[in-house]
Formats: structure tokens, C-alpha cells, sequence
């Protein structure tokens, strides 16, 4: 595991370790990117979990003070907790139930589809499906999502039969156990989803896709990526240029520290992420950091929710098994017939007896709430999702008055609900209760909205620069070596849950921070021939450099679109001028490692390969590092081996090999030609001719040592 | 399909485990459900024996439940001892909220909110007092401290944590037979 100096200018430091951040750091750490992540809350692991859920939020959840206003519900049932999520290593992927959709084409394009409407703040996505695709490709891949890569859906637990049973009554046609990152069958070293269900407390048996037991030891096995846990970013301060240098963050004694970095990328989930953006005002930047579309904080989405639960005369236990493995989509299309523009899912959701008390009608009581209590066995449940309105008043300002033991104002949320978002809510009550009514609900409970889980939009992205914060890399207008990581970038929120697509930006992002990718980009930019590639050698120009000069090309600064009049435009802009300089030297410092990193690269991916086609009967286990029983020894070892070969199939990660030959093999043993594939480092390494090579003596190698 | 037990075979045990904290010895040795006349409301320290006894019927009033005894809504209402002794403020709360409240019930029914005989005039009285800080402390405090004991939980078929049962998988998740066919 690395351990970065704070001094070390060198590491890309990324703030928070959820869905965006998490994946950001590996995918940065596989490519040799050195990565800091601080990461506010204590690292939990598996074994620490627990199937309770009051005490499970107790270790899991984000209960720092917030604040909210507005007429939406939680403000008035939860006025301190706007939001459920987490705050520990891994983020919300640790409470996550894995629902994992695409968006639709459509919802790329808000602003053309649904056109203007009153209240709301609707832009177009700078990017589109198609440019998507390939990236929500590789995230259903790394996230091994059911129903995608030929994964299987998961087997329908009581809750999904119900529901399933009822759809279909009512006419739905796309109905299953949904798009879910939850193993049906063993897959990247994990086992396949036990039915335990209790996916928002944390997956006991590991089945469900989290960044804490996947991305982030995948990225620390690189010895590229260092996580420190209990470490809560206060500030990202910035050199007089305008580019950001570093951060301060509180340590687990509540001492400050500084972290210096050359580029710093912000994914502490949408409440947080604009809250560090606006503490880091300066006097340069006095409206908060990457701030001069006054655009940080606002449009704040959380997507139209609430929930159907319905009784029936006989037991349901929709408690067992997988929370939210079951799906009705045919309302999640745009058809403005329905009176609303946008649409939304069904899926099916459980909650535990305590967490039913607290959620089913908050501030409840009396017979009426008990009886439908009493009913806890005999419930369906289903959660309503859909596209909610952006709008720029729905925003995360800094609490005026309330502070956080570390002195920074804490995040207060104001949210109206658009009269888009009751319609649609409105109409899904009545299609929830619907499906319920059509197999015979006795009862049925239209549940007002949970704090919220899905936060979206805070730091927008846009094509232009006034319209929102970051373009479409999720690099800051402002501020070139800024970066945002997580929801707050979506622009609009779609219909489905978001963190497929959050993933899919952050691979994608790190391709673009990513040095080593500039060439591929070059090669790219110069087929498409719309753009002169400014500097003089055009094998050493990088996107992000070119991206630069376009800009300052296309647009000068022009006095009076900013929103907020009171900024110095022309200190800024010649702060700009200078930030623009000092990127470029940091992107020529990157170009000089580039060639090592290509280097590490090719050896890691030759040793890949080798894993792939040397036939099994040539890899020998340590027999020291095995059981006393010969044959499940040799079993296991085989198992693991086609496990580290499915993995390293997914992307070549030279920790992973070298961790599994470090486990399992003796060095040097069997060989290839000139070629030990258990050379310690993981590598392949050349070794003496003359090497005794026990294991080929072996029965099982017999036969096979000429394979290759 | 597979029910779950509502005399779970722990409910005794845990019964007594829960009571323990709250009710005296000697009550729990003649196993006789607790009522609100039992001797437990003694051991508050802080709050009137007879405030403690109106909180746990309000509690029960606020979230009646006929298949539960007293003792659940005895350890629900239990800690607020501890914390009126620890805060004077919390304190003075409870004792003028119970005040106040037998004093509605004394204007309107002649006796103590306790000795009002049916549920509904003494959901009637709570109404009147909805939107005060008294009841809005009590209720959504009740909310988990009420629905949060283990114990009771068996009573409602759920069955908690699973993971130390191998979860569902082998246990029913899909048990489900009386749905149409579709
Ligand atoms: C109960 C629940 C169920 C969900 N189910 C689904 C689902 O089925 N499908 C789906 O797509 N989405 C689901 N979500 C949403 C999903 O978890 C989030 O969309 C996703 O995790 C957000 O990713 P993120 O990177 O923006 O933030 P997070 O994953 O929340 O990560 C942010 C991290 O940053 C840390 N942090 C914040 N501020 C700071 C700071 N100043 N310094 C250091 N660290 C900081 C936080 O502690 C946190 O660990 C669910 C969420 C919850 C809570
Ligand atoms: S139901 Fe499956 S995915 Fe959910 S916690 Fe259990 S094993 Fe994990």
C-alpha cells in the first residue's frame, strides 16, 4: 500500500471514496497515476457490518448537522438529515442497493426534449448516449451488472413475485429482477448474492458491487493509490495563478493537514462536493472555487421518490432477500400524454420493522399507523423513482450560522418540489397502487419520500462555461487542474438511479486525466481534423493542453455574462492566463514520466496474457502455502487462478497478479522458455536457463510443457 | 411458505432481559405481565412514579399495540428517567407535559388522563397536544425506541438479522404461494 508524502506535489488528490471517487482512484492508480483519496469517514469493512439497521446507520451514515428549508417533505419530517448517505470509506456504495440503468437518449437532452418550462432549469448534457455507451459498457463490466455481459438476472425473491404478478395484470410488459451490480453467480473474486437482505447495511457476503472491497484494494495493490480514512477536506486552496495546490483536510485527531497536489478531483456526494467548492472562497475566487457561473450549489436534484406499500390477506416477508432486485419500466419513457415531462421506475424496495416505524408515515401515530404496522408480514413494497426537475433555486448553500467541530459552515438544503415532480409523484401512487390492487392488496400506504439517497446536479456540466461548472469531462470551467468526480456533475437527473452512470463518468475521466491515454486522444482529435493542434510538436500534445488553448482561442473573456458582476474579471482572467501556464508545465512534467508508465503498462499487460494461455497444468501451487490435503489444495489453487484470469481478462492489474503469485506459488518454478510467470513481482522476469524445474516432473504438467 | 414464529423461542428469555432493566425482581418471579400499576415506576429517580406511569400509557395510546404487554413500552419509556436526571430542562418537559395533560383530562372527563377509560378521549387529548415540544419529543423518540427492541420483533414476522443464518437463500425468500399465475 502507497504512502504519499504531503509534500508531494505529484499525486492527484481526490476527495471521497463513494462511487465517483473510488472509481476515479483505481482506474487512476491501474494506469500509474499516484492518487491520495481523503475519505471523511473510518474505513468499515465486510466483517464489521451489521444486519441491523438503526445500528448500521449509527456506524455507516452521514449524521453530521445539515440543515434544510423548502417545501419539500424530508425538510419538515427530517429537518437534519436531507439526505441518507454515507460517510465512510466506500461512500454510498456501501448502503447502496445496486441498481445499475442507463440513461435513456433522450435524457442527454432535456433541454430539447421537454423544451422550456416554467421553474425549471433544463440544459442539455454536452454528451451524449452514444458517447456514453463504451463507457457504461466498461462500468456494467467492472461492476458486473445482471442482465449485461451475459450475467444473469437474479432468481425473484416474495416482494418481486408480487410485484411482477401485478404488473403483468395491469399490462406491463418490461418487468424482471432488474440491471442489479449484485453477483447472480461468482464473479471478480466474489461470491453470488445469499438472499441475506440487507443490501443498505452492507453486503455481509460481498455479492453486491461496492467501491470499498473492489476498486479501492484493487487501486492500493497497484501501490499507486493511498486511502486515508477519518481525513475531511476543508478547503482546496490555489496559487495566486488560480490553480489549485492542494487541500486541507482534518486527520482522525482533528489536526490540520495539508496535502499538496497537481491536480485535485471533488466526490464527497452532491451535498458535499459544493460546500468545499464555496468554503474554498478566496479573494481571487470570493464566490467559492470554480464559482463564475454563480452555478456551484444550485440545481440541486433528488429525483421525484416515494414508495407504495401494500397489505394483503396472506404473508408476503418481503423482508427476505435482495432489497431492490425487481423492476417495472415501462413508465421510465418520456410520453407528455401522462401530463408530466420525464419519466420514472418502479422497483421493488423492503424495509425492516424498525426502519418501517421511522419511514412509513413519519410523524404517524395512532391506530391507523399501527394497524398498517401490525401488517409488517404481509407487505409488498415498491420505491417510485423518476426525473425531477432541475431548477436554480433548489440548491446547498453554507449554513449562515451552524458549524461542524472542525469550524466549516455545514451544507444547508433548500428543495421545492416543481409541480412536474408532484404530478409525476402523483401518477405513480396511483400506478403503484394499481399493481398492488390487481393481485388483491387489502391496503394500500402512498409513503412520502425518504431522506434523500440520490443527489444530483450541484456542479453541473455544460458546453458552455456560463450555463454551468464543469465541461464534460467533468473538468472545472475555472480552474483547469480541478476536477468533480461524482453526481454533482449530472446535469439533468433521468429517470433511473444514478450511480452506473456517476461510475461510467469517472472511468471515462480518468482516461482524460490519465497521461498516458494523451496520444490516443491526439491521434483521435486529428482524424476528426477539427482542430490545429497548438503547440509545435503535435506528438507531445495532450487534450487537456489543447482543450486550454481552444478555449482561450473561442472565447475572450467577455465582461457582463457572469452572473455575479461584483468578480474582478479582468484579475481573474489574467489569473486564468497564468493557471493556463502552469498547466502546461505540469503537463510537460507529465509527459516526462509518460514514457515509464507506458513501460509499466506493456509489462503488465504481457503478463496478463501469459496468465491467459498458459495452459492450467503449467502453473504449480506452493505447497507450503496450501492445506495439508493435497487434492483440495490443488483445487482451490485453481479455482483462484481462474479467478485472477477472469479478473485480469477485465484489465490488466499487475498488483492483482503479483498478489496471487505472491499467495499461491513458489518463484521461479515452472518456466516458459526464458519466461517464469511467478517471477515475484508479478511480471513475467527472465530467469537462468538451467533452472531446476520441479513441476514440470508433475503428473499434471506432463504432456503440457509444450504448449505454449 | 415458511411463517415465522410470533411465540419465538427466545421471547421468554428476552422478555425477562428486557424487563430486567425495568421492572423489579419480584415482579418478574410471579411472571405476571406488567401493568402500569406495577411497583417498577418506584425506580425512577428522577421523573414522579406517577408521571412514569402516564408516559408508558401515552406511549401505548400514541402507538397501540393489544398483542404487546407493557414491558415493551416500559423499556421504551425507561431511558427518559436517565435523561430528566441528567437534564433539568428534559426534566421539567415530561413532569409539565403530564401535568398539562392531566390537567385537559381533569377539565374534560374528571379524573386523571391515566383513568380516562377509553383510548379514543385520550387520543382525543393527545390531538390537542400534538404540536407541542412534549409530544413530539416523546413520539418520535418512541418511534425507535419502541419498534427497536429485538424483542418484539418476532411478534411482527420479522426476523432481523439473517446473515448469521446463511441469509434466505436456503430460508424462504421465494417461498410465495398463493399468488395467480401469470
Ligand atoms: C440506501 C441507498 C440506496 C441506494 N441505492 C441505489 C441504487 O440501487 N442504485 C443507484 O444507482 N444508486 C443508489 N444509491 C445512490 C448511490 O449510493 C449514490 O448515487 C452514489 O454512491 C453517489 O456517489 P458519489 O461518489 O457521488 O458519493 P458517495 O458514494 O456518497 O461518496 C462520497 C464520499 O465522500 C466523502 N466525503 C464527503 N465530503 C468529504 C470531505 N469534505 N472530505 C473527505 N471526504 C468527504 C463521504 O464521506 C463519502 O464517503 C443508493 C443510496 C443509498 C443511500
Ligand atoms: S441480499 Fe444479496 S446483495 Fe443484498 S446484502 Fe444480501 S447477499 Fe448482499
Amino acid at each position: 500500500m502507497a504512502k504519499f508524502d504531503l509534500n508531494d506535489d505529484s499525486v492527484v488528490v481526490i476527495v471521497g471514496s463513494g462511487a465517483g471517487g473510488g472509481t476515479l482512484g483505481n482506474e487512476l492508480a491501474q494506469k500509474g497515476v499516484k492518487v491520495v483519496i481523503l475519505e471523511a469517514g473510518p474505513r468499515v469493512e465486510i466483517k464489521d457490518f451489521i444486519n441491523n439497521e438503526w445500528e448500521s446507520f449509527a456506524q455507516l451514515a452521514w449524521t453530521d448537522m445539515r440543515t434544510t428549508s423548502g417545501d419539500w417533505r424530508v425538510a419538515k419530517d427530517f429537518p437534519n438529515l436531507p439526505a441518507w448517505i454515507v460517510k465512510s470509506v466506500g461512500g454510498s456504495t456501501v448502503h447502496w442497493a445496486d441498481a445499475s440503468l442507463r440513461f435513456d437518449e433522450h435524457e442527454f437532452r432535456v433541454r430539447t426534449t421537454y423544451g422550456e418550462l416554467p421553474g425549471a432549469n433544463l440544459l442539455d448534457w454536452p454528451i451524449t448516449l452514444a458517447e456514453m455507451a463504451p463507457w457504461y459498457a466498461k462500468a456494467e463490466d467492472k461492476m458486473g451488472v445482471t442482465r449485461t455481459n451475459n450475467i444473469p438476472g437474479l432468481p425473484g425473491n416474495n416482494n418481486f413475485k408480487v410485484l411482477e404478478a401485478g404488473a403483468r395484470k395491469c399490462g406491463y410488459k418490461e418487468v424482471h429482477t432488474g440491471r442489479m451490480a449484485i453477483n447472480s453467480e461468482p464473479r471478480d473474486n466474489r461470491g453470488s448474492c445469499q438472499q441475506i437482505g440487507f443490501c443498505f447495511q452492507g453486503c455481509k457476503s460481498g455479492a453486491k458491487w461496492s467501491t470499498l472491497y473492489t476498486e479501492i484494494p484493487k487501486g492500493e495493490a497497484t501501490g499507486n493509490l493511498e486511502v486515508r480514512p477519518n481525513s475531511m477536506a476543508l478547503k482546496i486552496e490555489h496559487a495566486p495563478s488560480g490553480k489549485v495546490t492542494g487541500v486541507v483536510y482534518a486527520d482522525a485527531d482533528g489536526k490540520t493537514q495539508r496535502q499538496k497536489a497537481r491536480i485535485v478531483a471533488v466526490a464527497g456526494n452532491s451535498l458535499e462536493s459544493p460546500r468545499l467548492l464555496l468554503n474554498s472562497a478566496s479573494n481571487m475566487f470570493p464566490d467559492g472555487l470554480a464559482n463564475s457561473s454563480g452555478q456551484v450549489g444550485r440545481n440541486y436534484m433528488r429525483h421525484m421518490t416515494g414508495s407504495v406499500y401494500a397489505a394483503f390477506e396472506k404473508s408476503v416477508h418481503m423482508d427476505r432477500g435482495t432489497t431492490m432486485a425487481g423492476i417495472v419500466r415501462d413508465e421510465a419513457v418520456h410520453d407528455p400524454k401522462r401530463s408530466f415531462m420525464g419519466g420514472y421506475e418502479m422497483e421493488t424496495l423492503s424495509l425492516g420493522l424498525p426502519f418501517m416505524a421511522a419511514f412509513l408515515n413519519p410523524g404517524g401515530w395512532g391506530r391507523t399507523f399501527t394497524s398498517a404496522m401490525e401488517n409488517y408480514p404481509r407487505m409488498a413494497g415498491m420505491w417510485l423513482v423518476g426525473e425531477d426537475m432541475p431548477q436554480e433555486t433548489n440548491r446547498v448553500t453554507l449554513d449562515s450560522t451552524i458549524k461542524d467541530k472542525h469550524g466549516m459552515p455545514v451544507a444547508s438544503v433548500h428543495y421545492d418540489d416543481h409541480p412536474n415532480d408532484i404530478a409525476m409523484r402523483n401518477h405513480a401512487y396511483k400506478q403503484g397502487a394499481a399493481i398492488y390492487e390487481a393481485v388483491g392488496a387489502t391496503a394500500v400506504y402512498p409513503t412520502p419520500p425518504y431522506p434523500s439517497t440520490h443527489n444530483m446536479g450541484t456542479n453541473r456540466m455544460s458546453a458552455k462555461p456560463r450555463d454551468g461548472v464543469v465541461n464534460k469531462f467533468g473538468q472545472t470551467h475555472d480552474i483547469k487542474n480541478l476536477f468533480v468526480s461524482d453526481g454533482s456533475q449530472f446535469t439533468s437527473g433521468a429517470a433511473c438511479n444514478p450511480t452506473l452512470t456517476i461510475v461510467a463518468l469517472a472511468i471515462r475521466q480518468a482516461d482524460t486525466i490519465s497521461p498516458a491515454r494523451c496520444r490516443r486522444r491526439k491521434s483521435e482529435v486529428r482524424q476528426s481534423g477539427a482542430r490545429t493542434p497548438a503547440p509545435a510538436n503535435p506528438r507531445m500534445t495532450p487534450r487537456l493542453l489543447r482543450r486550454v488553448h481552444d478555449r482561450h482561442r473561442r472565447r475572450p473573456v467577455e465582461v457582463g455574462h457572469h452572473r455575479d458582476f461584483t468578480r474582478p474579471v479582468d484579475q481573474a482572467g489574467a489569473a486564468q492566463q497564468r493557471g493556463e501556464i502552469f498547466h502546461l508545465a505540469v503537463v510537460i512534467e507529465n509527459f516526462v514520466v509518460k514514457l515509464g508508465e507506458e513501460f509499466r503498462e506493456a509489462d503488465a499487460f504481457l503478463a496478463g496474457d501469459l496468465f491467459q494461455r498458459i495452459p492450467e497444468c503449467n502453473f504449480q501451487p506452493d505447497r507450503r502455502a496450501m492445506t495439508a490435503d493435497p487434492k483440495r489444495a490443488g483445487l482451490r489453487f485453481v479455482a483462484a487462478l481462474r479467478l485472477v484470469r477472469e479478473q485480469a481478462a477485465h484489465g490488466v492489474s499487475s498488483g492483482l497478479l503479483y498478489n496471487f503469485s505472491k499467495r499461491y506459488t513458489r518463484p521461479s518454478e515452472a518456466t516458459i522458455g526464458h519466461w517464469s510467470v511467478f517471477g515475484r513481482s508479478g511480471i513475467p522476469v527472465r530467469v537462468k536457463k538451467h533452472v531446476k524445474t520441479k513441476s514440470l516432473e508433475h503428473d499434471r504438467a506432463r504432456g503440457c510443457a509444450s504448449a505454449v | 411458505m415458511r411463517e415465522v414464529d410470533r411465540r419465538s423461542k427466545h421471547s421468554r428469555r428476552t422478555f425477562l432481559k428486557g424487563a430486567a432493566a425495568a421492572a423489579p425482581v419480584a415482579a418478574i418471579a410471579t411472571n405476571i405481565p406488567l401493568s402500569v400499576e406495577d411497583a417498577w415506576a418506584e425506580d425512577a429517580t428522577a421523573l414522579q412514579p406517577a408521571t412514569m406511569k402516564t408516559l408508558v400509557k401515552v406511549a401505548r395510546d400514541i402507538y397501540p399495540h393489544d398483542f404487546l404487554v407493557d414491558s415493551y413500552y416500559i423499556t421504551a419509556i425507561k431511558p427518559w428517567d436517565d435523561k430528566a436526571a441528567k437534564d433539568p430542562a428534559v426534566k421539567a418537559m415530561l413532569e409539565d407535559g403530564v401535568k398539562r395533560l392531566d390537567q385537559n383530562a381533569q377539565d374534560k372527563h374528571k379524573c386523571s388522563y391515566a383513568d380516562v377509560g377509553w383510548e379514543s378521549d385520550r387520543v382525543a387529548l393527545l390531538l390537542d397536544i400534538e404540536q407541542t415540544a412534549f409530544f413530539k419529543a416523546l413520539r418520535s423518540d418512541l418511534v425507535v425506541s419502541l419498534y427497536n427492541q429485538q424483542a418484539l420483533w418476532p411478534k411482527f414476522g420479522y426476523e432481523g438479522s439473517s446473515a448469521e443464518h446463511g441469509g434466505y437463500i436456503h430460508r424462504g425468500f421465494n417461498d410465495i404461494d398463493w399468488l395467480p399465475k401469470t
